[in-house]
C-alpha cells in the first residue's frame, strides 16, 4: 500500500516535470540536429583528407600507452602472462636522467672528461684476435729491368716532354674544394672540369 | 445551499470513487513510466564510463573542467556516431515521399488523407454531434465510424515515409534521451571524481597529536609529519603470573 502511494506521488511530480522533459529533450534535439550537420561535414572534410573521425582522442592515445607501459612492466602474471619486460629504449625519459654513479674524484676536480673512452684505448687480446693486416705501410715494388733500346726511346721522349710548353693549371681556392665536394656526387655526366684528382 | 449540492445520490458517489481510481491508476501508471525512464537514462549514462576511464585510471586528466571538456567533446561525437542511422532512415523515408510526388505529379499530397494517405489504415469517427441538449435534456450519442482500415495501392508513399518517419524519429529520441543522459552523468562524474572532502579532517586534532605523542587518533584523522603513530593497544597475554612472586608475596 505504501509503494502504491510512493508511486502515486512519483507520477504526480512527473506529471508536473513533463513539460521540462520535453522541454529540455527538444532543445537537445534542435542541438544535436546542428552537432550532427556539423560533424557530418566535419566527418567529409576528414575523409578528403585522409583520416577519419574517431572517438578516440588524443587523451586516449597517451592514456593507452601509459597502460600499456604499466602492463608491460608489472609483476604479476594476471597482468602480464608473458613475463616480457620492456627493453631499454622503452623506459620513460625520467629513468634515463637519474643517474645514480657517483662521479670520480678527477670528475669532481676537473669536470666530466667527455674523451675518455676516445683516449683510452682498448684492450685487445692478441693471442685471441687475429692482428688484421696493416694496409698503409708502402711497400716498394722493384723496378723492372729496362732494355737498352727501350731506355732510349724513354730518354727521347723525356726530353721532348722537357721542351713542350707548359700545361696551364689554374691554381687552387679554398671555394673551389667546397664546390667540389658538393658537385662530385651529384653530377652525373658531361665533362669533367673538376682539379681534384689532379 | 451548500447541503443541498452536498446531498449525493449513490450512483454520484460510484461515479466518483470510480474517477477517483482512475485518476490513481493514471498516476500509477505514470510514475511507472518514469521510473522506467530514469532506470534507462542511468543506464545509458553509465556507458560513458567505458569511453572515459582510460583516461582517468592512467591520470591524463586530473582536473574538473579539462575532464568536463572532454567527455562533452567525446559525448557529442557518440551521438553522432549512434545518430547516423536514424538520421539515413528519415532521409530514405522523406526521399520516398519526394518519389512518390514526382511519379504522380502531386504535390499539394497529404499523407495523411483518409483516402489514399496513412489514414486509411487507421478507423476514423465522426465525434460531431455526440452531446445534443435538445429538448433541455443531456443525450449523448456513440460517434459514427467514417473509415475503417483498408489498404491503398496508391499510398504506398505515404504509408513508407510514415513508416520511416516513425522509426527514425523514435530512435533519434533515443539518441538523444542517450545524450542527455551521458551528459548528466559527466556533471555528476565531474562532482564525484576530482572531491576533496574534509569531513574527516580536523587540523587542531592532528596538531594535538603532534604535541602529544602517545595520542591514539580517533579514526580518520592523520598523524601529522614527521610524529611516529601511536602505538595500538594490545590486550595483554593471559598467562599465570610467576610463582616466584607469589612466594614472596605470601613470605612478606
Amino acid at each position: 500500500m505504501e509503494n502504491i502511494f510512493k508511486t502515486v506521488g512519483k507520477g504526480l511530480l512527473y506529471l508536473l516535470v513533463l513539460p521540462v522533459f520535453l522541454l529540455v529533450i527538444t532543445g537537445y534535439a534542435l542541438v544535436g540536429a546542428f552537432c550532427f550537420i556539423y560533424l557530418f561535414f566535419k566527418s567529409i572534410i576528414l575523409f578528403f583528407s585522409g583520416r577519419s573521425l574517431k572517438i578516440e582522442l588524443p587523451e586516449d592515445v597517451k592514456a593507452k600507452k601509459i597502460i600499456q607501459k604499466i602492463i608491460a612492466s608489472s609483476q604479476d602474471p594476471l597482468l602480464n602472462p608473458d613475463g616480457v619486460q620492456p627493453a631499454a629504449d622503452d623506459k620513460p625519459a625520467e629513468d634515463e636522467t637519474n643517474d645514480t654513479t657517483e662521479p670520480s674524484i678527477e670528475e669532481v676536480a676537473f669536470g666530466p672528461d667527455e674523451d675518455i673512452a676516445e683516449s683510452v684505448p682498448p684492450i685487445v687480446d692478441a693471442t685471441i684476435v687475429d692482428p688484421e693486416p696493416e694496409q698503409d705501410v708502402f711497400i716498394p715494388e722493384p723496378e723492372p729491368e729496362i732494355e737498352p733500346v727501350q731506355q732510349q726511346k724513354n730518354e727521347a721522349k723525356f726530353s721532348e716532354e722537357q721542351d713542350a710548353p707548359e700545361v696551364y693549371t689554374p691554381k687552387k681556392t679554398k671555394y673551389q674544394e667546397v664546390d667540389s665536394d658538393i658537385d662530385d656526387e651529384d653530377r652525373g655526366g658531361g665533362v669533367d672540369i673538376s682539379f681534384k684528382g689532379f | 445551499m451548500f447541503p443541498a449540492l452536498l446531498k449525493l445520490t449513490e450512483t454520484d458517489k460510484r461515479v466518483i470513487i470510480a474517477l477517483l481510481f482512475i485518476i490513481i491508476l493514471l498516476l500509477v501508471i505514470i510514475g511507472a513510466i518514469g521510473y522506467l525512464i530514469v532506470r534507462v537514462m542511468k543506464w545509458q549514462g553509465k556507458g560513458l564510463d567505458n569511453c572515459v576511464s582510460d583516461v582517468l585510471y592512467a591520470r591524463v586528466i586530473t582536473e574538473k573542467k579539462e575532464f568536463v571538456k572532454y567527455a562533452r567533446k567525446k559525448n557529442w561525437i557518440i551521438f553522432y556516431k549512434a545518430a547516423r542511422i536514424p538520421v539515413i532512415i528519415m532521409l530514405v523515408s522523406g526521399l520516398i515521399l519526394l518519389i512518390r510526388n514526382l511519379i504522380y505529379h502531386d504535390f499539394t499530397y497529404n499523407v495523411f488523407n483518409s483516402f489514399d494517405g496513412f489514414g486509411s489504415l487507421l478507423f476514423i469517427w465522426d465525434f460531431s454531434g455526440i452531446i445534443s441538449t435538445g429538448g433541455g435534456e443531456l443525450t449523448f450519442k456513440l460517434p459514427t465510424l467514417v473509415s475503417s482500415p483498408h489498404f491503398h495501392l496508391h499510398a504506398w508513399g505515404a504509408y513508407l515515409f510514415i513508416l520511416g518517419m516513425a522509426v527514425g524519429g523514435f530512435w533519434y529520441l533515443w539518441c538523444v534521451q542517450a545524450l542527455i543522459a551521458r551528459d548528466l552523468r559527466i556533471k555528476k562524474l565531474s562532482e564525484s571524481i576530482f572531491d576533496k572532502k574534509l569531513d574527516q579532517f580536523n587540523q587542531n586534532q592532528q596538531l594535538m597529536s603532534s604535541l602529544i605523542p602517545g595520542q591514539v587518533l580517533p579514526p580518520g584523522v592523520m598523524p601529522a609529519p614527521g610524529v611516529a603513530p601511536a602505538p595500538t593497544p594490545t590486550p595483554a597475554p593471559q598467562t599465570a603470573p610467576a610463582p616466584d612472586n607469589k612466594e614472596k608475596e605470601k613470605k612478606k
